[in-house]
């Protein structure tokens, strides 16, 4: 169904929304704070294990107790809260809740409300969908907090430190530059675009419309790819990320990566009693 | 020419899946502390001349290769993109293409971290440059946040980070406006005037390579056509048009008053040998 707004209005839209985010995640994690202040290793071990201990977490008492924790580290890292929670709470029920959607119903077990057309919520299929909003909604936030309070070249660095692939960091690094120029590019095609359609254009038209820009965007990331990748090849690069900070552990760190830890192997622990 | 930085032997390249090679049998060679204007019509081999100085081509392209680049001593058929880095520095045209972090400082550094410059060494260079092309006070700013004329400038002081002894420039101006354009031409100047370094750029603006250039090599369709000083290339009207180059406008002029019958004992290039030349013709 066609909208109020045409299809090139909400792309314009769209993109400057996810240019403002990565400007905004950016100045986040600039910004003093106590996960800023920790050495990015700690943060993505420490985390890390806590997304674990929620994955393998059968006590939704654990799981609530750990999304307390996402709480207040984005707290005292000074994160607004109030966009913290949106952004995983607003987002969820489009993915996570269309998987879990079927379970209510699928799942054999005590009734727990009966729909019309003989449709039937049981008790163990709305317990199966809770377990997994939750689980995903919790670590979407520990994942969340590492993107917020970590400048993107300082995480790729620490991911190399801990031995992750260089394919693996090679692709994130081009994505995330190459993410922003095509940005531009679709923002540049759509404003042209914009300023010589003069009347409203009926559903098939957009259709087609973003078919088109969708195959010559298609055969510009491919220029655009080769490009960047041959600058940074004339600057020597070796698909390993590098930037002038150095890594140093401080004590502070050593105690906040043994609590992190700590809690998770507590978590595991105690989430394994159903609840 | 006794021991020049670069010596492009008898070089030929054709990219794979096209029919004509982008470069026929092109030998040149370039002396230290040149500045090497190259000029050309589109599809003339500038940009495939260019890669070739630092090995992109025929490291990191599909085609077929013959004869030779030696850039210092190195063959580039054997050295590796990174270690002619160390040697060539490369800034390409569009600026948004090439910077890829988020501060001036970490542009710069990008290429310095790679060759396992010491950080203290980096922290050095990296103002050193940034003051070369008069950016000091930007480290911290966002590449994002710089007019195109700065990008491009960051872009070179990346590239000059590397201590290279040739800067190659690939029309790096083209999409800049006139002020930008400028900035970029006067710190290419400066680096070859204070600093000797060579210089080999692909450059339309054939007015300001006139007056900066010390040779202007033409490509046409793969091949050099002219190569000379300034003065001697640029005064080549017809030839210059034949394919597809134009000579400066002043030159142009020249040409036409002696094609009306007003003959010009020497074809000026630039504005200033204009202004002398023209008086004493008893042009006015």
């Amino acid at each position: 169904m066609a909208s109020a707004r045409g299809a090139i209005e909400r792309t314009l839209a769209e993109i400057g929304h996810v240019l403002e985010q990565s400007l905004f995640a950016e100045t986040l994690s600039r910004q003093p704070g106590l996960l800023q202040a920790l050495d990015p290793r700690v943060k993505i071990v420490g985390l890390l294990a806590l997304l674990v201990s929620v994955s393998v977490s059968r006590n939704l008492w654990v799981i609530g107790g750990l999304y307390g924790v996402a709480l207040a580290l984005a707290v005292v890292s000074r994160l607004p809260v109030g966009a913290f929670v949106r952004r995983v709470w607003l987002v969820l029920p489009f993915f996570t809740g269309m998987v879990a959607l079927p379970a209510l119903f699928m799942t054999p077990g005590p009734t727990l409300w009966s729909l019309p057309f003989d449709w039937v919520i049981t008790r163990t299929g709305a317990l199966t969908a809770l377990f997994l909003l939750t689980r995903v909604g919790t670590s979407v936030s520990f994942a969340l907090l590492l993107i917020w309070t970590t400048p993107w070249n300082t995480l790729l660095k620490a991911l190399s430190v801990l031995r992750v692939p260089d394919g693996f960091i090679l692709i994130l690094a081009m994505t995330y530059r190459y993410i922003a120029l095509l940005l531009g590019i679709v923002d540049d095609m759509f404003l042209s675009r914009k300023s010589r359609v003069v009347g409203k254009l009926s559903t098939a038209d957009e259709r087609r419309l973003l078919a088109a820009s969708a195959g010559a965007l298609l055969g510009r990331s491919l220029q655009l790819s080769t490009e960047v990748y041959l600058a940074m090849q004339s600057r020597g690069y070796r698909g390993r990320p590098r930037t002038l900070d150095t890594f140093a552990m401080t004590a502070r760190d050593w105690a906040w990566s043994f609590g992190l830890v700590a809690l998770a192997a507590v978590a595991m622990v105690v989430g394994q009693v159903g609840g | 020419m006794s021991n020049p930085i670069v010596s492009i032997q008898g070089l030929s390249y054709q990219y794979a899946l096209t029919e004509v090679p982008a470069l026929r049998d092109v030998s040149l060679d370039i002396a230290e502390g040149e500045y090497v204007a190259v000029m050309g019509p589109c599809g003339a081999g500038k940009t495939t001349l260019c890669l070739s100085l630092n090995g992109i081509v025929p490291h990191m392209m599909a085609g077929g290769v013959e004869g030779k680049v030696i850039i210092a001593g190195q063959d580039t058929a054997q050295t590796t993109v990174r270690e002619l880095a160390r040697t060539v520095g490369m800034v390409f045209d569009n600026p948004e293409f090439q910077l890829s972090q988020v501060t001036a400082r970490e542009e710069i550094a990008l290429g310095l971290e790679n060759t396992g410059v010491p950080r203290d060494e980096m922290i050095r260079r990296i103002d050193e440059v940034l003051g070369l092309v008069g950016l000091r006070g930007f480290a911290d700013r966002s590449p994002l946040a710089m007019s195109g004329g700065q990008q491009q400038r960051l872009a070179i002081a990346a590239a000059l980070a590397m201590y290279p002894r040739v800067l190659v420039l690939d029309e790096p101006t083209s999409n800049l406006d006139p002020i930008g354009k400028e900035e970029v031409f006067s710190v290419c100047a400066q680096l070859n005037r204070e600093r000797g370094m060579t210089i080999v750029i692909v450059e339309h603006e054939v007015e300001v390579m006139a007056t900066y250039a010390s040779r202007v090599v033409v490509l046409s369709e793969g091949r050099v056509a002219l190569n000379g000083a300034p003065r001697d290339v640029l005064r080549q009207v017809q030839a210059l048009e034949a394919v597809g180059a134009r000579a400066p406008q002043v030159t142009e002029l020249a040409y036409r008053l002696e094609q009306r019958g007003r003959p010009v004992a020497e074809y000026p290039v630039t504005l200033e040998q204009a202004l002398a030349v023209f008086p004493a013709e008893g042009v006015r």
